[in-house]
């Protein structure tokens, strides 16, 4: 009998070592920096955004055109009273857009103002994929390889589910439109 | 008591405008820019619609509207518009700049602000143009057509 207490304190039940190792593996996860992103699709190419520049993800609904605008810029929503314009991302983006489905959706897109004042637009896309951290280390620096349109606005690549996921600079995408370099 | 005299004033400022359709669009002008308004049968008269340079969705289809004759610093000109035309005073608390990268790379200079009435889906955009920044196109039949209001 005191050889078999003698035996569960010496060494650790499996349950026991289970639980170290969940532990150790949230650590190590907590322990990793991670940066929120929205995870879109247009068409069938997936891209991101910071999850700080977009302050809402909104469901389709009428888009009013306005007179003088660029195609690229498609119209204008009710946003609970306020006004924003929303762009068609897959124009500025170089990538055609599916047809409309429920799925399709609008990122109100914040850029946060340094040199300029903060900025608001609603960002059409196809869907939203998903809304989650990506660990910093997984993102890799854009390849030389993309698109021209891409180049200068991509900040990295990561995995999402075994396809490519370009991140994508909204501030700079807003400088370039405002500047009509888009 | 001095809350609610602020707010009264508050309520009572308001913009007047002379609002107008054209195709499937809702525009609106100051009421003191529009000098005057006549019945036209004519569909050759000089159309806001093309003015705006309206994609053909929004464009109207070839009904008879209204002339209205605009005040603009190069003297009065005569557009054609859908109907109903009406005045109407929009509180200044509803009256929205437009968006800044609309603003930025808005093409047309008269289109100024803009107001939503009514909440989605059924919300109505109303566009306040500036009928002194309205592109001048000078028409044979701008001369023709002269409003008798």
């Amino acid at each position: 009998m005191s050889t078999s207490i003698k035996s569960e304190v010496g060494e650790k039940d499996p349950l026991a070592s289970a639980l170290d190792q969940s532990h150790s593996a949230d650590q190590s996860i907590v322990e990793a920096a991670t940066v929120k992103h929205v995870i879109f699709a247009i068409d069938e190419a997936l891209f991101a955004f910071p999850g700080g520049n977009v302050a809402e993800i909104l469901p389709l609904t009428t888009i009013h055109y306005v007179p003088g605008c660029p195609p690229s810029l498609e119209g204008v929503i009710n946003v609970r009273g306020d006004i924003t314009s929303v762009i068609r991302l897959g124009d500025l983006l170089g990538c055609r857009h599916a047809p409309d489905s429920r799925r399709a959706a609008i990122l109100l897109g914040q850029s946060r103002g340094t040199d300029d004042a903060p900025m608001r637009s609603g960002l059409r896309v196809d869907r939203v994929e998903d809304v989650l951290d990506v660990i910093e280390e997984s993102i890799l620096p854009p390849t030389d390889t993309l698109p021209e349109q891409l180049r200068g606005l991509a900040t990295g690549i990561f995995q999402h589910h075994g396809q490519a996921v370009i991140a994508l600079d909204l501030e700079r995408l807003f400088q370039d439109y405002r500047r009509a370099l888009r | 008591m001095s809350r609610t005299m602020d707010q009264q004033a508050t309520d009572a400022s308001g913009i007047d405008l002379v609002r107008f359709r054209v195709g499937t669009l809702t525009l609106a002008v100051e009421r003191a820019k529009v000098l005057g308004m006549c019945e036209t049968q004519d569909p050759l008269a000089p159309s806001l619609a093309d003015l705006l340079q309206m994609q053909e969705s929004a464009a109207p289809a070839a009904s008879l509207g209204r002339l209205l004759e605009f005040d603009h610093p190069d003297g009065p000109h005569s557009l054609r518009v859908d109907e109903p035309v009406i005045h109407w005073r929009l509180p200044t608390s509803d009256l929205r700049p437009l968006p800044p990268l609309l603003a930025a790379r808005q093409g047309l200079a008269c289109v100024r602000a803009l107001a939503c009435v009514g909440h989605p889906p059924d919300d109505t955009l109303i566009i306040v143009l500036d009928a002194w920044l309205l592109p001048r196109r000078v028409t044979a039949a701008d001369d023709v057509h002269s409003p008798d209001d």
